[in-house]
């Protein structure tokens, strides 16, 4: 899922860089507008530590194997704040293991952290459409913490086929990228049990945490 | 109350799958070893004219691998089986390569231009761990208004065995492998496939000296490696060998080759994390998130005491 260094052009790299600048232009604008924007931070940077050791674990889906993202839940719980809180987890697992790359940090932030919004979008439908009771919540938070992760794969898997650079096999590789998206489907499934799970244990012991 | 043995149930589930699953690795980042060896192989050269004794340029050059059935270039082709490389003619007409030295046999090169097509068998024969050209005349074919000459000359150089594989430890089988020479980082030198352990090997051309640059790609996942070699990456040496009690010798020497030592040297230098490394900076990273969470929340509550207790 993460994009090392050298894998894309640079043009894809500084698309990357603008469109998660303005993400994260518009979600600190939209956490600046809450009455107390503080008031989400000890929040956002233990999930911002959450994501940065989720990708340590790993889920063999024979012949690969994937790891968790989360950025499903961190869109729901986070509200606004799981854009930076990606973005900031990513860096570090750039700059510390070469997971992911500085080059790529922008298109991976934008990967994962604009389905991370859209999640949260999809969350907060519940209540237009008065779905709000623990059974629905817990539904939604599970397509939330899926979708969220089947978005990201799928983003990646588009941005990689369409970058393909001439000199590989191009068939080969992109029946790779295909075997690796497909592979994130099993996990999309874990995830939004996960955030079901964590979602629906929020609600019973501190719903105030889930003002999402 | 059913939703509380659902939770619990999904929690244990997930619990499960992730004692099963975790890998206490980085997550899919990629690391690729080589080692390089001298070997003695030969380069071939091969040079097209027309039947007017002018150069052709850019003439496409196709070469198999003798693992392709021999004497079938054509079919080989058709077959859609993948070229060993793919290169073309410069304005002399004239190709060069170093065949991998581990496949011995019939190679098969098929030139094409325009309406005119050539193919050539280049038999290349394994004697004690050395490959050479069988015969020891070049090859010369006429067909089709094309006159192809192919030679070997024998040289030494330096294989390239490369290692791909997932930092978990997962190798990156069937990843696709591109060449650079150092005199053209835009046309791939030869391109080629790691076997399924990861693991694929070639040599150089040390007539191209500089920097070759070699990218290992699988789904998007991958990484570059530069290797440094100049003229002077392999070094020859004199070995005396012992003839003792042989009377008739004296001082016999074999010359040997091997690796400069600052190429050795840039093989063994490794910059990998070790895994003390690697928790230490999870365990710091952790806490600086914890810490800031606990700042916050340990601020709030001190600027809002009253509103607190009266709820």
């Amino acid at each position: 899922m993460h994009i090392p260094d050298g894998i894309l052009p640079a043009e894809v790299a500084i698309a990357g860089y603008v469109t998660a600048g303005a993400l994260s232009w518009y979600s600190l604008r939209r956490i600046n507008q809450q009455p107390d924007p503080e008031a989400g931070m000890p929040k956002a940077a233990l999930l911002t530590s959450a994501f940065f050791v989720a990708s340590w674990i790993h889920i063999p889906v024979p012949p690969t194997s994937v790891h968790l993202v989360l950025n499903g839940l961190l869109g729901i719980v986070l509200g606004w704040y799981a854009f930076p809180a990606i973005l900031i987890g990513l860096f570090f697992q750039a700059v510390l293991f070469g997971h992911g790359g500085l080059t790529s940090l922008g298109v991976n932030a934008t990967m994962m952290g604009l389905p991370a919004l859209l999640a949260l979008l999809f969350f907060r439908l519940r209540h237009r459409l008065r779905l709000d009771n623990r059974n629905w919540t817990g539904i939604f938070a599970f397509l939330s913490g899926m979708g969220g992760l089947v978005l990201a794969a799928l983003i990646a898997m588009t941005v990689l086929i369409a970058t393909i650079p001439a000199d590989l096999d191009v068939d080969a590789e992109r029946e790779a990228i295909y075997s690796l998206t497909l592979a994130h489907v099993p996990l999309g499934i874990i995830e939004g049990a996960f955030a079901a799970a964590l979602v629906l244990y929020l609600l019973r012991v501190k719903p105030e945490l889930l003002e999402t | 109350m059913i939703q509380r043995p659902i939770t619990v149930l999904m929690l244990s589930g997930l619990v499960l799958i992730l004692l099963i699953g975790v890998t206490p690795a980085a997550a899919h980042g990629v690391e690729i070893t080589y080692a390089l060896t001298p070997v003695q192989t030969v380069r071939v050269e091969v040079i097209v004219h027309d039947l007017a004794g002018e150069p052709v340029r850019k003439a496409d050059v196709t070469v198999f691998t003798p693992e392709v059935a021999p004497g079938d270039a054509p079919a080989a082709a058709e077959a859609e089986l993948s070229p060993w490389l793919e290169t073309s003619t410069d304005r002399n007409g004239w190709v060069s390569f170093v065949p991998d030295p581990a496949l011995a046999g019939s190679w098969q090169i098929a030139v094409a231009v325009d309406d005119a097509d050539a193919h050539i068998t280049l038999p290349l024969a394994e004697e004690s761990g050395l490959i050479r050209l069988a015969s020891d005349q070049g090859i010369s074919v006429m067909s089709s208004g094309l006159q192809v000459t192919v030679a070997a000359t024998p040289i030494t150089t330096i294989q390239v065995a490369l290692h791909a594989q997932f930092d978990t430890g997962e190798a990156m089988d069937e990843a696709q492998v591109v060449v650079y020479a150092p005199d053209n980082p835009q046309d791939p030198f030869l391109t080629g496939t790691c076997d399924a352990e990861g693991r694929y090997a070639f040599a150089v051309d040390l007539g191209r000296p500089g920097v070759w640059e070699i990218q290992v790609r699988k789904a998007g996942h991958g990484d570059w490696l530069k290797i440094d070699l100049d003229e002077n990456a392999i070094e020859f040496e004199e070995v005396p060998v012992d003839t003792a009690g042989d009377a008739d010798s004296t001082n016999t020497t074999v010359q040997t080759v091997r690796l400069a030592d600052e190429v050795a040297r840039s093989v063994e230098s490794d910059d990998g994390l070790s895994s003390g490394q690697i928790v230490l900076m999870s365990a710091t990273t952790i806490w600086g998130f914890v810490g800031t969470a606990l700042y916050f929340s340990r601020r709030r509550a001190a600027t809002r005491p009253e509103s607190e207790s009266d709820n």
